[in-house]
């Protein structure tokens, strides 16, 4: 148990770390990507600024300009300009190199094909510079040079390329910091989470374990334990309901069969104590012939109603056990009802009683009510109400048994002109071992005929209804559903 | 008359040895299967009563092997299991009837009766008229050769018809006969089953077998109630 329970708080716990990691992950990334894009976009923003405000107070006059002999040697000349940490080159139109800042040194800032459409498209080129050129200007092998390249055209100044470089350096290292901080707190965090997760699991784990711990201790000694009631409305509050009300059902079903088992155990040990007693009696001294053949009577009276009550027992287990129909074939409900009037009529004979049949009638196509179902159990369904109808109807009368149909569900009804059922206790004739108290003794059935019937139309997804009669007697109805039904998969 | 017991209890063999061999019967008893297949085979028996429960194997699988072995007696199971599936587990193993315990002995000895009985008895087994043909034995019906399928009682019916060709039969006799039951007049059990029986054997043809004879009952001709 412990086992299982464990593997699925992991399993939730390594899940959401990993949901979650991925999320962070993703998020970082992007933000990251952002923040770094944001980055360097203010820095190159921040440097157009100022090569825009320095462009605006150059102005270019190359009539008083005599050209520079070299490229290689200009002379710087007036340096206005105190931007230690740019590197400033003016080129004229033609593209020679007019004015440079001092700290350029002997280095000329390149004009590459793509830094010219600056002339061309007249928008600001940005590139970045990884060469010797830079390494030289910044001084270090990682050294990065971010160069602008405006093209001025204006109308009191010769137009010029402004060309201003500056040490990326310290974008880089915020970039480079961002970075850092990112692997840093992901793994920190992802490892937070997994902690924060692993706990939250268990909290929300916590009822299913102790519902499993409980239902370990529960056992047929123990019945009436539940849980606690549950707080909330959540999933695990429903679940600890639900399962409270079927631990009820499932002692209501115990203590019934308890109950059973003192009621069967009752039936039949009085007449086995009657049996032992009077053969005990019968031998505690020489007894006549005629004595003697009075017991022998005695003794096949009780052991038939015995042998009965154990046949009503069984098959009352057999048709209540909420089980599934083993033999469930397709049934004519006419020569079932015919079966059952034929076994009860060596009694109907006995007793003087008639027993009048009146069957379906066939419906257009169909020739009868047909449906699925026990046989056998059907047939003593309809024997156990007809019988007892047979049992209380006075000599001469008669006992109806009428069925009757539609498309959708059959009913037999079984009416005897007897004294009928006292009121007070019409309402438990269907009760186990239950009989009439003023006709006990007259007749030796168990009890058991009516639950049994009950117990038969229940299986077969139907109903046993009964009521006295206005003009006397009784009318038992049978009610059964004539849709399909499909027999129910053997609970073993 | 020499009859088999197969089985193991011991109170069980005395009372049904001595009360069918005060019926006039010759007893053999066996204690387990083997002992009883083997006394089938050796003993003269015209009926076997064979007990499920034994000691050493199964009555059903004793039940087969007798088969197997070419004993044609009839044999007579006796079980404390009564549901539809173990009487024809039993039937399907060889046995001829089934007595489920306790039981009242008056009914073991007018089984065996019956089962003997049947032995011996020579019954016509076909049943001929006009067009319908009745195998008893097989229990099938034919009409001009189409099958045409009866349940049990639609069948016993036809069989009372049958062997009354071109009678009228009341309804008193038809119930009698065929239900061992005096209906009352509210009752329409004969005319029901009738009425399925018409609906089988009369719908497809175009000449009608069973009349209904107004005020007297029901007739099975080939000519019409008033010719």
């Amino acid at each position: 148990m412990w086992r299982h329970f464990k593997s699925l708080r992991f399993k939730l716990a390594s899940l959401y770390v990993v949901v979650f990691g991925a999320i962070l992950t993703v998020l970082g990334i992007i933000i990251l990507t952002v923040s770094e894009r944001d980055l360097r976009n203010e820095f190159d923003f921040a440097l157009r600024d100022r090569a825009e405000a320095m462009a605006d107070r150059i102005v270019v006059s190359p009539d008083e300009w005599p050209p520079s002999p070299s490229p290689a040697n200009p002379i710087p000349r007036l340096n206005p300009f105190r931007f230690p940490r740019h590197y400033i080159q003016i080129r004229l139109a033609d593209e020679s190199v007019a004015e440079r800042s001092p700290n350029l040194g002997k280095q000329i800032l390149p004009l590459s094909d793509q830094a010219r459409q600056a002339r061309t498209t007249n928008q600001p080129v940005f590139e970045t510079l990884r060469d010797e050129i830079a390494r030289a200007l910044i001084g270090s092998d990682s050294g990065e040079l971010r160069l602008l390249t405006i093209y001025r055209q204006a109308a009191h100044t010769a137009p010029f390329y402004l060309q201003v470089g500056v040490n990326q350096g310290r974008v880089n290292q915020s970039v480079q910091d961002l970075r850092r901080l990112f692997l840093l707190l992901m793994p920190t965090g992802l490892a937070v989470v997994a902690v924060a997760s692993w706990w939250l699991a268990g909290r929300f784990l916590g009822p299913i374990r102790r519902i499993a711990e409980l239902a370990g201790r529960l056992g047929a000694h123990n019945l009436g334990l539940r849980f606690d009631p549950p707080q909330g409305q959540d999933e695990i509050a429903e679940l600890v309901v639900t399962i409270n009300q079927m631990l009820d059902r499932i002692s209501e079903a115990f203590q019934a069969q308890e109950r059973f088992m003192a009621d069967v155990s009752h039936e039949l040990k009085t007449p086995l104590s009657v049996l032992l007693g009077e053969a005990q009696v019968m031998l505690q001294k020489e007894r006549s012939t005629a004595d003697y053949e009075r017991f022998v009577r005695s003794v096949q009276d009780e052991v038939r109603s015995l042998a009965q009550t154990v046949d009503s027992v069984l098959t009352l287990t057999h048709a209540e056990a909420g089980a599934p129909i083993t033999n469930a074939a397709e049934l004519a409900l006419n020569d079932v009802v015919m079966e059952a009037v034929e076994r009860c009529q060596p009694l109907a004979l006995q007793r003087g009683v008639r027993i009048v049949p009146v069957l379906a009638l066939p419906r257009g196509d169909r020739s009868g009510p047909v449906l699925l179902g026990d046989p056998e159990l059907l047939c003593i369904l309809f024997v156990n109400l007809i019988r007892n109808a047979v049992r209380y109807s006075p000599v001469g009368m008669a006992v109806d048994v009428h069925v009757r149909w539609t498309d959708t569900e059959a009913e037999v009804s079984v009416r005897d002109h007897g004294p009928g059922i006292p009121p007070q206790y019409i309402d438990r004739v269907f009760e186990r071992f239950f009989r009439v108290p003023q006709n006990e003794g007259q007749f030796k059935g168990a009890g058991l005929g009516l639950t049994i019937a009950r117990g038969i139309a229940r299986l077969h997804a139907g109903s046993v209804q009964v009521a006295n009669c206005p003009d006397g007697g009784c009318l038992f109805t049978v009610l059964l559903s004539l849709r399909h039904l499909s027999p129910q998969p053997n609970p073993q | 008359m020499h009859i088999l017991l197969v089985e193991d209890n011991l109170k069980m063999v005395r009372f049904i040895r001595q009360g069918l061999e005060e019926q006039g019967y010759a007893v053999d008893v066996a204690m387990t299967g083997e002992d009883g297949e083997h006394l089938a085979a050796t003993q003269p028996c015209d009926l076997i009563i064979l007990d499920v429960m034994l000691p050493d194997q199964d009555g059903i699988q004793t039940c087969k092997n007798l088969r197997r072995r070419g004993v044609k007696a009839p044999i007579l199971m006796l079980t404390a299991l009564s549901t539809t599936s173990d009487k024809v587990q039993g039937l399907d193993a060889g046995a001829d009837d089934y007595l489920t315990k306790p039981f009242e002995f008056d009914e073991l000895v007018a089984r065996v009766r019956a089962l003997l009985r049947r032995g011996q008895a020579q019954e016509a087994s076909l049943l001929k008229y006009g067009e319908l043909e009745m195998d008893l034995l097989a229990r099938t019906l034919t009409r001009a050769g189409r099958k045409i399928k009866l349940t049990a009682k639609e069948f016993a019916l036809l069989e009372c018809f049958m062997r009354n060709p071109d009678r009228v039969l009341t309804r008193t006799v038809i119930g009698e006969r065929v239900w061992d039951m005096n209906f009352d007049s509210d009752s329409n059990v004969i005319d029901v089953y009738v009425g399925l029986l018409r609906r089988k054997i009369d719908r497809e043809s175009d000449k009608r077998l069973l009349h209904t004879v107004k005020g007297a009952g029901y007739m099975l001709s080939c000519r019409q109630p008033d010719e």
